[in-house]
């Protein structure tokens, strides 16, 4: 095992290749975990009105949304840095022309008429409207005022608990980070292979008793041993350190990321075969893997987009670890699990195979 | 200088399959992005917020709570799944697989609307208030007299627009993907370094009559230019192909895109200072490319306001590009270009120190 010691040997007397390997994708658990990815809404409320109405209405909003305050000069700008999703502009005479019975008008501000504004927008139609029908139905603009009050011990009531989260988004997101990192590592690992090509250690070795077959197979002992330990030592930090959330299947979880490294092992070496220049590697891996960890759901839900999508998708490893994950963490259900493990160690075996026939290829010349 | 300056663009160019991958990746991007996640955007959530819903209320208010929650109008930001019994709803919720539940049940005269959520600001919120305030308003009214009305769709609101359109699809991700690409190009900053370790360079500059700052000056300026020269046949294309909006001020956007290239060149040379190995250098510079993209919005919400934002090259000029051509105020646009300065000027202090002293090393 000479070659697979050595490739041990020159992966880990290496600061900086170890630092990339294993501390990166924990950093990352650190900098992306603050849920961004929760529906909420960023509202600004400009009121010019300022009467007892209008206070009522921004307290009402300020209760439900995240509210950001600003000018209406700064709105654009906090629109284009995503500042804010939403905002609503209440001019002054907006209380007294509601409580005459005029028609009232509110400005509003925003890029998309996204899904999460419209509750807002309903909420503000629903205000304004109650009021119109109060003063329709009494008549007296004071009357206002007390069934306002009265409604607030009604026979209908809200209750809003806010728990702890149990947040598989984060773990999930999380998984597709590491997705991506496991591929840009593949070719930084098997990159080995190029530079013995580069300095004729290659031809040194297979001119040696040690076979071509023997050497391919060692170094990719080496190269999944790399892939398993970035794994293990990854998801158990993010399981038993961050308390990440992983459901039930933990274990499962881990078996199937760690098929997935093989896999990536295999495409990493299918990579520095065909290429065959560190430079032109590491350039292919760089274009390849961004499509690859989108196609896979990494970042997107698959199930929004067109159907050609979703067919193609499944050609791609990166979707079968991500839907393992899912069906893990979020569902609890892992009867389809085997049948994603074969699916990648199919990828696994079909990539073996082509870069064994390139690995050839290389010897020749 | 010059010489240098031009034998590195050609060299550059002479790399043809990077040189049309850097060009053709990002338009393919671009539409995968702009047509297929656009649409995502339009919603403005990428990720829906799963709700569970078990409705025991009584009388004509259950099908009045079934009509209102159920109906399409929230379809855009939630995923709403009606379950049988409140067990196995909390059972669901507790293992995460809802973010909130609603729980309606009639008890002793009262109709209670329940929310447990992990989402202290879910525009769950606004919706089930809105329910139940129009709801107590309509039983008062009713109840002395009167007749209620509910309210006519969106006669409240007045969009304020201006004709300079708004970013989103196409146009949104034509700008995000080419600011996220450009950073592969930081690779070319890597080899420019590394190359010269590796075939001793410096020794050979030490005994010539140039200087290593015109040696560097010149790839520095070279390769900046090279992305650029990129980034503008992209734009090219993305307006041809898919009509994109680049309809800013030339100036402003040139300069964006000058210091941008530059200060990826740039990262890419103080990676390749710093560690010496391709490998590695690469490695941190893709985990740059998802940081900055990710700070900037390129995969989806994000902090405008955390540092990660402010200190990401890729968040400040799209500020810097949108506010230009959707009208941003000029204070955004000097600001932005303001930090890009900034972070450049950082970059190629650090990149001096440590490569001053490498190049030391080598005599």
């Amino acid at each position: 095992m000479v070659i697979y010691k050595n490739i041990m040997k020159r992966m880990f007397s290496s600061k900086s290749r170890l630092f990339i390997i294993f501390a990166l994708p924990i950093l990352f658990g650190f900098l992306f975990t603050d849920g961004n990815n929760i529906v909420k809404v960023n509202l600004c409320v400009i009121d010019y009105d300022n009467t007892v109405l209008s206070k009522a209405l921004y307290n009402e909003l300020s209760e439900q949304n995240n509210m950001i305050e600003s000018d209406e000069y700064s709105l654009k700008n906090l629109m284009i840095n995503g500042g804010i999703d939403y905002a609503i502009i209440i001019d002054k005479g907006f209380s007294d022309k509601l409580l005459s019975g005029n028609a009232v008008q509110l400005k509003e501000e925003y890029f998309i008429e996204s899904g999460k504004i419209l509750p807002v927008k309903i909420f503000i139609q629903n205000y304004i409207n109650n009021i119109k029908n109060i003063l329709n139905s009494t008549k007296e603009q004071e009357e206002v005022y007390n069934m306002l009050e009265k409604s607030q011990n009604g026979a209908f009531i809200f209750k809003n608990n806010i728990m702890e989260e149990i947040s598989t988004e984060r773990t999930i997101s999380q998984i597709g980070f590491l997705v991506q990192f496991m591929l840009y590592m593949s070719v930084i690992t098997s990159s080995f292979l190029l530079i013995d090509r580069n300095k004729n250690t290659f031809i040194r070795i297979i001119s040696s008793s040690i076979s071509r077959k023997r050497y391919i197979i060692e170094n990719l002992l080496g190269y999944i041993t790399v892939s398993s330990l970035q794994v293990l030592i990854t998801l158990g930090f993010m399981k038993y350190i961050m308390n990440f959330y992983f459901g039930n299947y933990f274990g499962l979880v881990l078996l199937i990321t760690l098929t997935f490294g093989i896999c990536t092992v295999a495409f990493g070496m299918v990579v520095v075969t065909i290429i065959k220049s560190e430079m032109g590697s590491y350039w292919a891996i760089l274009v390849i893997t961004t499509p690859l960890v989108m196609l896979g759901g990494c970042y997107f839900e698959l199930s929004s987009m067109p159907d050609w999508i979703i067919q193609l998708a499944n050609f791609i490893p990166t979707k079968w670890i991500m839907e393992g994950s899912k069906e893990l963490i979020v569902s609890n259900d892992p009867s389809n699990i085997p049948s994603y493990i074969a699916i990648l160690l199919t990828f696994a075996i079909t990539f073996f195979i082509i870069s064994i026939g390139s690995a050839k290829n290389m010897a020749k010349s | 200088m010059f010489k240098i300056f031009l034998m590195t663009i050609k060299r550059n160019f002479m790399k043809l399959p990077l040189v049309l991958s850097l060009i053709i990746f990002p338009l393919i991007l671009i539409y995968i992005l702009g047509s297929v996640v656009g649409s995502l955007q339009e919603k403005g959530v990428m990720i829906k917020e799963t709700v569970c819903y078990i409705n025991d209320l009584e009388g004509i208010s259950k099908k009045a709570f079934d009509d209102f929650i159920l109906s399409n109008a929230f379809d855009g930001a939630f995923i709403i799944t009606q379950i049988d019994s409140k067990d196995e709803g909390e059972k669901a919720f507790e293992s995460g697989k809802y973010k909130s539940m609603i729980y309606a049940v009639s008890k002793n005269g009262n109709h209670i609307i329940e929310l447990d959520t992990v989402n202290d600001k879910t525009p769950l919120i606004s919706i089930l208030n809105a329910f139940v305030d129009t709801s107590n308003i309509a039983e008062l009214i009713i109840k002395s007299g009167g007749t209620y009305s509910p309210p006519l769709h969106n006669d409240v609101f007045n969009r304020v627009m201006d004709d300079l359109g708004i970013p989103i699809g196409i146009n949104y991700y034509s700008v995000q993907t080419l600011l996220q690409t450009l950073i592969m190009g930081g690779i070319f900053g890597i080899f420019s370094i590394l190359e010269d370790y590796k075939k001793n360079v410096y020794v050979r500059i030490n005994t010539s009559p140039i200087s290593r700052f015109k040696v560097l000056g010149g790839r520095i300026l070279a390769n900046t230019v090279f992305l650029m020269l990129m980034a503008l046949i992209m734009i090219i294309f993305s307006i041809i192909l898919y009509d994109a909006n680049w309809q800013g001020n030339i100036v402003i956007m040139t300069l964006v895109f000058f210091l941008l290239s530059s200060i990826i060149v740039g990262s890419g040379m103080l990676l390749a200072a710093m560690t010496k190995s391709t490998g590695v250098a690469i490695g941190i510079l893709t985990m740059l490319q998802i940081l900055w993209s990710n700070a900037s919005g390129a995969f989806g919400p994000y902090d405008s306001k955390s540092l990660m934002a402010y200190a990401s090259p890729n968040y400040n000029a799209k500020n810097a590009i949108f506010a230009t051509i959707y009208g941003g105020s000029h204070e955004l646009i000097l600001t932005s270009i303001g930090i890009l300065v900034i972070i450049m000027i950082i970059i190629y202090a650090l990149f001096y120190l440590i490569d001053r002293r490498r190049a030391n090393g080598y005599l």
